[in-house]
């Protein structure tokens, strides 16, 4: 027991659960502070174990998925039958790749708490924010599929009810669209998750009978890699490529991937802003994570088999999504859309990575690049959602259609808005171009035609995001909007503080990659080695 | 070594940029008088708590200004400069004035004693990798400095100065006058990234944030109209075009970066074009097919960004921007950069054989051409200045093509980096002499004038503008001994020299030779119709005579610039007579290259046939507008349809404009369309369609349950019969026959 | 089939009879429109699946004396749940006649989807 509590990273798990229910006992008033101060003690906890690694072992101290930092393994659920075994265990960590989530998913639970102050039912509103961060922290430090499993399940329950109660009445296929939009995000993930849970059985079986040892512990598996093949209604697959498949599926619907994503888009529009920030920043980099995480580390021969389709749908994402955004009349489905082209870069850095062509330092820099993005994207958005955040509590329309020169009356948040779609569509400097450049270029070593065919969303995200801008802030003035006020205060540090962070990334990326490359390093080590 | 601390040229507008943002704006912002009754009392946190980017207070105006309410969105004003906006200037102008000192004594310190730096240059202190690994050691953020770069830089520096000089006149009472100053300074380090960048990676750093640069500066005016009756779009829009089509050059450049790394797996121009094994001589050999195709799509880079053929569009909608910007931006020196990343490339384009090249030289011959023809018929001032632009920087490229592919290491890529040398010192001085005639033009009229039908005879309120400026022209017109003859001359004879080799350069030749009477002519249509006219003083050169009709067609009475427009002027008139004479550049830039020598260009007669040609525009140009007269000659050409015809045709620029806005709205966004619709309603419809099959089967079984206890009894006793008889039929089955189950 | 016969019944009679009593209040439950008939045929099932109960119980001889009784036991519980039964569904008649009026089940859909 003494061995959970004295773990930084469990905090990092209770310290929101706690906060939620604190929030949720005292009155209002109390309940948005509370709320801050329990988010803001979680980053705190953040920071602070990423501030220790950094001291004792430097950059390169982050370990990768056999040696995490603040690890704690304690046995949980073990379960004997027979010749069968069923281990569970608390087993806890950060390493390179998922440093940098946990502190995103801290850092924008701080800005969306700020965000969403003045929400009606702020005590549930605050609550449910909480416990969402705690179900997502716990999937980016969980090491045991099936504590990985579990907490991909917990963080469902408050997304559904943040998305269902504060969403938006839009009217859609004959009912509010928050609850259209919240079932569809939830069933969708429970779509996926059916596989997930499949796929991670069959692993946890599998290995333990080939070895004798039954343990769910990702790196464990990842170093027992299951063989042979498996006749799935008469047809012969290899066992990764099934593993690989039943697992992603899940992460798929998450990332989400072409022909999946569709549930994204409803559920950024109805979702309350912060909840879209919540969704685009960590929630999309779950998938992401993962993929990376562990597709790529318990079934390498899969992913490998999987690599090309994987480029191809990269390639479809990434100019599917962005074309759709061209026609988009609503501010937040076209940044919604976006997030399906942008999330397509990290698909195809994947691809590219467990491509085993090309040569091992390209792979290399594609997958780092594709790490990069999944920070990047998730304060480039995040700032992005937030922006139309405000201006749809000002004005109360997302319509393009209904602005036209409102930077005359916001300048400030205009500046900001124009600031992160500049990020958003790869400008030197900014957070996005080092992960799309990054992948871009070195993905070509792999994947050339897909690549070169991907790299035309340049053109098609310049193109969407400045034209948006160029039709809601620029050009003649509607006066209909002469009385709008621009961004206040609280609305403004959640904005300031991305675009500085976005703006830190851009110019130094040292400081993010030299975090992550060493774990992935050591992935695509074993990558190699597993593949020969 | 004093070249390595370059950077400090480098940073120096940055830190301007960060110090006018951060510092001086918000000094403006904060002595501003609040906004009265703008903003009732519900909004308190009104809109003067303004910070960076993106607007200009909705204030009182000054009185001059009073009398055009309606566009008062155009150019916001405010009554009185404050101090933090003047000092946004002296920021900007006092970090550029070091600069640019300290880049001319790099220039000629280096010209001087040709020891102190070699033709290869040195690295900067300054530089960081994207991170430790050693696999992405090729991602690295590096400077270099070496000839080309301080050619480059000093060009830079110096319009930039004289630019910011001359804003402060121009930009009077903006209430955007800080944010000006800040753009102006992002534009200079945005530009001297790409002039310092070792790598490619850095280049396209520098490329894009040109592009950003550009994008908010075209855009200044936030909320200006657009003016369709002149055919011009409003300042937003051409700014998300001109970043757009230069993303689709960018693509292209991407792309033959992809290319070069995967073969070589470096960025770096000094590896590349190096020796070893990361050298593209190395990585292509027996490849040149391939190197050659990276070349080409690089080029597509330079194509977007130096607004050639077919990617043209957006620069004459970029004049939607500050005049000042146009000068400097979109005539001197962003636009030249595509010619400056060609001569920075031009041993990987010389490695890849000549096929790159004679790409080069014709594209630039084409755009040359087409860009003059479209220039004969235009109206607006501005606009025959950006064609103009966009033809010389096709002499640029006709002359680094042209260059390279016969023997680059002969004049290397000299005879492009000359006209851009000159280039952007006469073309500078056209635009800000045009802003000159503009802003005056504005103080009479009260009004936006940039169409020369509205102008005529203003020689005679404003001298020193059209001296200056009928200075310029004679040097873009190529007259003798002034610096455009000799760069454009050493092009167009160079064409015809490596004729000799590669025949089809006969017709670059024919083509630059055409184009440079039609310059002639256009730049003198320009400069008689807006200064002078039939009758004036000089041979319709000057004003109006004593006595004679006033020659000026439009309102009120122009006066002459104040000073802080005059001088960047004057000084670059001198600069543009004297710029020509930097004989040695060639060689300069290139080890062993020959030099342009005086005697031999005056010594030989097709320099004079190109003289001869470019006079004989001049003359047209004289005949058709002081002796028959500008109504007239509209007259004619509206009542012959073959002139009409062809007067149609330049004036909708070929209906290239035309045909892209076709594309894009009906071909590009029609794909968009399609595609939300496919998503909308395949895609998603088999998500709907696999719920709403589940639920409508729901919904069916619903029926069952009659709610009648009957029904279920009959369900019920009826299930248990079934059972019995299929677990009877199976025993049977099993057991051989129904017999054997008693 | 004599009459000596009857007097000494085997269980197959007792088998028969519980059949036959089975199919005659199946017959009842079925095609009764009045609820109270209804019960009364569910009454009568019961009360067949009692016969054979008891019958099995008392002609078995296979199985050791303390499991003589079990069916004879289960009858009794039968007839226990069966009076509740009867009382609860007699309550609910009751109840559903005086709101509707009608004990025709025909008309009582309460339950319907």
């Amino acid at each position: 027991m003494v061995e959970i509590f004295s773990n930084a990273l469990t905090w990092t798990l209770l310290l929101p659960v706690i906060g939620g229910v604190i929030a949720l006992l005292v009155p209002e008033k109390v309940a948005r502070w509370a709320a801050l101060l329990f988010t803001l003690a979680t980053f705190a906890v953040t920071i602070g174990v990423f501030v220790n690694i950094l001291a004792t072992g430097g950059f390169g101290g982050f370990g990768d998925l056999a040696h995490p930092q603040f690890e704690v393994k304690v046995a949980w659920i073990h379960f004997v039958a027979n010749s069968l075994q069923f281990n569970v265990d608390y087993h806890l960590g950060v390493d390179g790749l998922s440093m940098p989530m946990v502190l995103l998913n801290a850092l924008l639970t701080v800005l969306a708490v700020i965000g969403g102050w003045k929400k009606m039912r702020v005590r549930e509103y605050m609550a449910l924010l909480l416990l969402l961060e705690a179900g997502v922290m716990g999937v980016f430090i969980s090491l045991d599929l099936f504590l990985f499993f579990l907490m991909w399940e917990v963080e469902l329950a408050p997304m559904f009810l943040l998305i269902g109660i504060w969403g938006s009445d839009t009217m859609k296929h004959g009912m509010p669209g928050r609850i259209y939009s919240a079932w569809k995000f939830l069933l969708y993930t429970f779509f996926g998750s059916i596989f997930m849970l499949a796929g991670i059985l069959l692993l946890y079986f599998m290995v333990g009978q080939q070895t004798g040892t039954y343990d769910a512990s990702i790196a464990y598996l990842s170093q027992h890699l299951v063989s042979g093949d498996i006749s799935v209604l008469g047809i012969t697959v290899g066992a990764q490529l099934l593993i690989f498949l039943l697992i992603f599926m899940a992460f798929a619907v998450k990332i989400p991937m072409f022909p999946f994503h569709t549930w994204l888009p409803d559920a950024h529009t109805d979702a309350p802003t912060e909840v879209s920030v919540i969704l685009a920043g960590v929630l999309l980099k779950m998938g992401a994570y993962g993929l990376i995480r562990i597709c790529l580390s318990v079934a390498p021969a899969g992913a490998q088999a999987f690599a090309p389709w994987m480029a191809v749908i990269a390639a479809i994402n990434i100019l599917y999504g962005a074309a759709i955004c061209l026609a988009q009349t609503d501010m937040k489905k076209l940044i919604a859309y976006s997030s399906v082209s942008h999330m397509g870069v990290i698909l195809l850095g994947v691809a590219a990575a467990a491509s085993g062509l090309g040569g091992p330092d390209f792979r290399m820099a594609a997958l780092t690049g594709a790490v990069v993005q999944m920070f990047s994207h998730g304060i480039i958005t995040g700032m992005l959602f937030f922006c139309v955040g405000v201006i749809y509590d000002h004005a109360h329309t997302r319509e393009i259609a209904a602005f036209g020169g409102v930077a005359k009356r916001m300048p400030l948040l205009a500046t900001l808005f124009t600031f992160a779609g500049l990020a958003s569509l790869g400008l030197p400097g900014l957070a996005g171009f080092i992960a799309e450049y990054m992948t871009f270029t070195s993905s070509y070593a792999s994947w050339p035609v897909v690549t070169v065919v991907s790299v035309f969303t340049m053109i098609l995200t310049a193109a969407y995001l400045l034209w948006m801008l160029k039709r809601v802030f620029y050009g003649p003035f509607n006066p209909r909007w002469d009385w709008l006020p621009d961004a206040n205060v609280r609305e403004s540090i959640p904005l300031i503080v991305l675009a500085v962070l976005i703006v830190i990334v851009g110019i130094y990326p040292p400081i993010l990659v030299d975090v992550i490359t060493p774990t992935l390093q050591a992935l695509m080590h074993g990558f190699g080695v597993a593949i020969k | 070594m004093i070249y390595q601390y370059s950077w400090l040229i480098l940073l120096a507008p940055l830190l301007s940029f960060v110090v006018i943002i951060f510092g001086t704006r918000m000094w403006d912002l904060a002595s501003r008088p609040r906004a009265t009754g703008a903003s009732d009392a519900g909004h308190s946190h009104g809109h003067t708590d303004a910070a960076g980017h993106g607007h200009d207070d909705h204030e009182a105006h000054g009185d001059e200004h009073d009398s055009h309410g309606h566009n008062d969105d155009d150019d916001p004003k405010v009554p009185v400069l404050s101090w933090g906006a003047r000092f946004s200037a002296y920021v900007g102008i006092f970090i550029m004035l070091a600069s640019c000192v300290f880049s001319w004594y790099l220039l000629l310190n280096s010209v001087l004693n040709p020891d102190v730096l070699t033709y290869a240059g040195t690295d900067l202190t300054l530089h960081w990798n994207w991170g430790n690994l050693a696999a992405l050691a090729p991602y690295a953020i590096s400077f270099h400095v070496d000839h080309l770069a301080l050619t480059m830089l000093v060009v830079v520096t110096t319009i930039s100065l004289l630019v910011q000089i001359y804003s402060q006149g121009y930009m009077e009472n903006s209430a955007g006058y800080a944010r000006f100053f800040s753009y102006l300074s992002l534009f200079t380090f945005s530009m001297l990234v790409i002039v310092f960048a070792a790598n490619f990676l850095v280049i396209f750093v520098g490329w894009e944030l040109v592009g950003l640069s550009s994008y908010l500066l075209i855009g200044f005016w936030i909320n200006k109209r657009a003016r369709p009756d002149e055919d011009r779009p409003s300042p937003a829009t051409a700014a998300v075009q001109a970043f757009v089509v230069n993303r689709i050059g960018d693509v292209g450049f991407i792309i033959g970066i992809m290319i070069l790394f995967w073969k070589t797996g470096t960025y770096s121009f000094a590896a590349l074009s190096g020796t070893g094994p990361q050298s593209v001589a190395h990585a292509f050999a027996g490849d040149s097919t391939l190197l050659t195709i990276a070349m080409v799509c690089i080029f597509c880079g330079a194509i977007g960004k130096s607004a050639q053929v077919p990617l043209q569009i957006w620069l004459p909608n970029a004049m939607e921007g500050p005049t000042p910007v146009s000068a400097l931006i979109h005539a001197a020196t962003m636009v030249a950069a595509g010619v400056y990343m060609v001569a920075r490339t031009f041993p990987l384009f010389a490695a890849s054989g000549s096929t790159a090249f004679e790409v080069v030289a014709w594209i630039g011959a084409i755009t040359a051409l087409y860009a003059a023809l479209t220039a004969l018929t235009q109206t607006d001032f501005k606009r025959v200045l950006a064609y103009s632009t966009i033809s010389q920087l096709g002499y640029m490229f006709v002359g680094l093509g042209v260059s390279g592919a016969v023997d680059p290491e002969k004049f290397g890529a000299g005879p492009g980096m000359f006209h851009l040398f000159t280039h952007a010192f006469f073309k500078a001085l056209l635009f800000l002499a045009a802003g000159s005639v503009i802003s005056n033009l504005h103080h009479a009229t009260h009004e936006e004038v940039q169409d020369m039908r509205k102008m005529g005879g203003l020689a005679k309120f404003m001298p020193i503008t059209a001296i200056t400026y009928l200075v310029a022209a004679f040097t873009i017109s190529g007259f003798p001994f002034l610096s455009g003859f000799y760069s454009k001359d050493t092009i167009i004879s160079l064409a015809h020299t490596n004729a000799a080799t590669i025949p089809s350069f006969y017709g670059i030749w024919v083509l630059t030779l055409l184009t440079a009477g039609l310059t002639a002519f256009y730049m003198f249509r320009a400069y008689i119709v807006a200064f002078g006219g039939k009758g004036g003083k000089y041979a319709g050169f000057g004003g109006s005579r004593e006595g004679e009709p006033e020659l000026y067609r439009g309102v009120g009475t122009p006066h002459e610039a104040p000073w802080t427009i005059t001088l960047p002027l004057v000084l670059l008139a001198i600069a543009s007579i004297v710029a020509g004479y930097w004989f040695g550049l060639f060689s300069y830039l290139t080890p062993r290259a020959e030099n342009i020598s005086f005697m031999e260009i005056v010594t030989d007669g097709w320099t004079w046939l190109g003289v001869f040609i470019a006079f004989a525009g001049i003359a047209w140009a004289w005949n058709l507008y002081v002796r028959v007269g500008w109504e007239r000659v509209h007259e004619v050409v509206e009542n012959n349809a073959v002139l009409r015809a062809l007067h149609r045709l330049t004036l909708h620029k070929f209906y290239l404009d035309d045909f892209y806005y076709w594309l894009t709205k009906y071909v590009f966004l029609g794909i968009a369309h399609i595609a939300a619709a496919f998503d909308s309603s395949i895609v998603d419809g088999i998500v709907n369609g696999v719920a709403g099959l589940v639920a409508g089967l729901g919904k069916g079984l619903r029926r069952t349950e009659t709610g009648k206890v009957q029904s279920y009894m009959y369900g019920f006793f009826g299930g248990v019969a079934a059972l019995v008889i299929i677990v009877l039929v199976l025993v049977a089955f099993t057991q051989g026959g129904v017999k054997n189950l008693w | 089939m004599s009459i000596l016969e009857l007097a000494h019944p085997t269980l197959n009679h007792f088998l028969v009879l519980g059949a036959v009593l089975f199919c005659i209040g199946l017959y009842g439950a079925l095609a009764k429109r009045n609820a109270i008939a209804i019960l009364m045929g569910i009454e009568v099932m019961l009360n067949a699946v009692n016969i054979t109960l008891v019958a099995f119980s008392f002609y078995n001889t296979v199985k050791p004396f303390s499991t003589y009784l079990t069916g004879q036991i289960f009858a009794i519980f039968i007839i226990t749940v069966a009076a509740a039964e009867a009382a609860v569904a007699l309550a609910m008649i009751i109840s559903i006649y005086r709101k509707r009026s009608t004990v025709d089940v025909g008309e009582i859909n309460l339950m319907k989807w």
